[in-house]
């Protein structure tokens, strides 16, 4: 390619730049309707830009890609989802492509890719999962990365410290919020591992026989909109996720004023305080389930000292800032692309005139 | 202006009535401001109980007929003027929470008429031993959760009237107690109510203590006195007989009868 067709490409992206044309894709798994939490924090990058005027994509591996439509509402159907397989996507140099640590084993076939390349990384243990070892996810391009707590991040600069890293929690949607109805006796329970939901069910109702009509809401296969509404009306949740890095659900639920009783994760979240009941220890978790309902049935009720810290816990994470911090960083991250090739521009232009 | 008249039926004064009633009273002085009292008595305690509480309004209502529970209960409901009344057991208490957590749910769920509490079982020694009332949550249990309805009624009898919160007018539209079902009859009586489509709700808080099987009370006399004891086919007979009268507003004769 001569210099004249390479300064005619660079300034062609400089002007899809400037009219917005240039496209982020999100690359994203299929969930096959079942709702995760990981992939609503994608479509919600995704729709934040795109409702800002920033063009974005849902890239899938193939059209069999069942969607979110069953489980999140109708708001994120504006985003267009596009194939690898049948849609052929080109991506250009002033397009930005954000692969989640789940496709970690593409990056290799996208090292020749010039695009602006951003890896996402929301449970940092798969980091390594399919990473050559001794490998750097800098060496296929992958110098910028996005992560949800400032825990993850320096965990990740502890490794990769050549990345620049970028931390957005997820958002806690606004359908979060207190009902104005009397709590329920229900528990709103989530566990990563489905043998210790079943365990800690039954040591409760063998423990504690006299609770036995309390009952456990099971918070999956739900839309989001049914997760909420089911989750506000309950006295207290149950969390445990030991591979938890930020913990979307303990955050939901004090959104919700429910108190959270829960295992805290291998890592610990960055919001963690006084500000539920917490332990190291899962075998405590069903006696303090039990003296919680106890208390609960009998009137005592949460302080104003634990509800100012559940609000105060979730005063970073609210929805504006979220979003804000969304736009800034995606605006940094094609800055610096700007940059790079308004001083490429520069050069060939230089090496013309010599 | 009081909303609320708390029905207490008394038959007998002795000792350890006066300390029983001391400590029943005890638990409805915290809601004075709300609630007034009727206690429905035989006409030789009405002097002893006139200056029984500073705090409360208190009406003595004299019964020199029939004292037995129900009936206590009944004259009670016929001369109550207030919206809503609840009944309370000599021997038993309210606990603190009982008028606030009922308030909050009579503040959302206007078109419920009957508010029970989870009541407290606890045995003469005072020690827990089970709640009642509470089976209304239990995960599909009820058709709609926390609402008791006829067809669980049929099923499953254990439900306490005491510590309710009944709206009077429903009440009386829909008949009291009928003091001829011996054992039964406050079963019977949450079967017409629900029945007839009063709706029945219970407040997930314990608000109400109830002592089990206290000797010489009516349940303890049915379980354990001689000259009272039902047998089993009794038992029976007295749970068949409340399916069958429910349909009824008002008592009908019944002839205990073991076929």
């Amino acid at each position: 390619m001569s210099n004249q067709e390479n300064i005619e490409k660079l300034e062609s992206a400089l002007g899809r730049i400037n009219d917005a044309e240039s496209v982020v894709y999100f690359l994203t798994y299929d969930t096959k309707t079942n709702a995760r939490a990981s992939v609503k924090y994608i479509y919600d990058l995704a729709l934040t830009l795109n409702k800002n005027g920033r063009k974005s994509k849902i890239l899938v591996e193939d059209k069999n890609y069942v969607g979110v439509s069953s489980w999140l509402n109708e708001e994120y159907s504006e985003l267009e989802v596009v194939s690898i397989k049948e849609d052929k996507i080109e991506l250009k140099i002033d397009d930005t492509l954000v692969v989640p640590e789940y496709y970690a084993n593409t990056m290799q076939q996208l090292a020749t890719i010039r695009c602006i390349k951003v890896l996402l990384v929301q449970q940092k243990e798969y980091l390594f999962e399919t990473l050559p070892i001794g490998s750097r996810y800098s060496e296929y391009g992958f110098d910028k990365v996005i992560t949800t707590t400032e825990k993850a991040k320096q965990y990740i600069l502890e490794y990769f410290p050549e990345s620049l890293v970028y931390v957005i929690p997820p958002i806690i949607g606004d359908n979060f919020k207190p009902i104005e109805l009397p709590l329920k006796p229900y528990v709103a329970i989530s566990c990563r591992d489905r043998a210790v939901h079943r365990k800690l069910i039954s040591e409760f109702y063998l423990k504690f026989p006299q609770l036995r009509w309390i009952t456990f809401r099971d918070m999956v296969q739900m839309s989001y909109d049914e997760f909420a509404s089911n989750l506000k009306e309950c006295m207290v949740s149950l969390w445990v996720d030991d591979e938890s890095t930020f913990g979307t659900f303990p955050l939901e639920s004090m959104k919700c004023n429910v108190p959270v009783i829960g295992k805290i994760p291998d890592t610990e979240p960055d919001w963690l305080s006084e500000n539920g009941m917490w332990t190291y220890d899962g075998n405590k978790l069903v006696e303090l389930l039990g003296t919680y309902i106890l208390a609960w049935i009998d009137g005592v009720e949460l302080s104003q000292e634990v509800l100012d810290k559940m609000k105060n816990t979730l005063e970073p994470y609210d929805t504006l800032k979220t979003k804000d911090n969304i736009l800034s960083i995606f605006t940094s991250i094609v800055n610096k692309r700007v940059e790079s090739i308004e001083s490429a521009l520069t050069k060939l232009k230089q090496e013309e005139t010599v | 202006m009081k909303n609320i008249t708390v029905i207490l039926p008394l038959h007998k004064l002795d000792d350890d009535y006066k300390v029983m009633l001391d400590n029943a009273l005890t638990s409805v002085e915290q809601f004075h401001d709300d609630v007034k009292l009727s206690i429905v008595c035989p006409s030789n305690l009405k002097k002893e109980l006139e200056n029984i509480s500073e705090k409360l309004e208190i009406e003595i209502i004299v019964n020199d007929g029939q004292t037995d529970f129900c009936s206590q209960i009944n004259l009670g409901i016929d001369k109550c003027d207030t919206e809503w009344f609840s009944i309370l057991e000599v021997d038993d208490e309210y606990k603190t929470i009982w008028l606030k957590s009922i308030n909050d749910y009579i503040k959302i769920y206007k078109d419920v008429d009957v508010f029970l509490p989870i009541v407290k079982d606890i045995n003469p020694e005072g020690k827990f031993t089970s709640f009642t009332n509470e089976s209304a949550w239990a995960y599909g249990f009820t058709e709609m959760q926390g609402f008791i309805d006829n067809e669980v009624l049929l099923d499953f009898q254990n439900y306490q009237i005491s510590g309710g919160l009944y709206r009077t007018k429903v009440i009386k539209e829909n008949g009291s107690l009928k003091e001829n079902i011996k054992l039964t009859f406050g079963y019977e009586f949450f079967l017409r109510l629900t029945h007839n489509g009063v709706r029945v709700m219970t407040v997930p808080k314990v608000g109400y203590q109830h002592v089990n099987m206290r000797d010489d009370s009516l349940f303890w006399e049915y379980k354990n006195n001689d000259s009272n004891k039902l047998t089993e086919p009794e038992v029976k007979f007295w749970l068949e007989t409340a399916k069958k009268e429910f349909f009824f507003k008002n008592k009908r004769d019944v002839k205990y009868e073991i076929v």
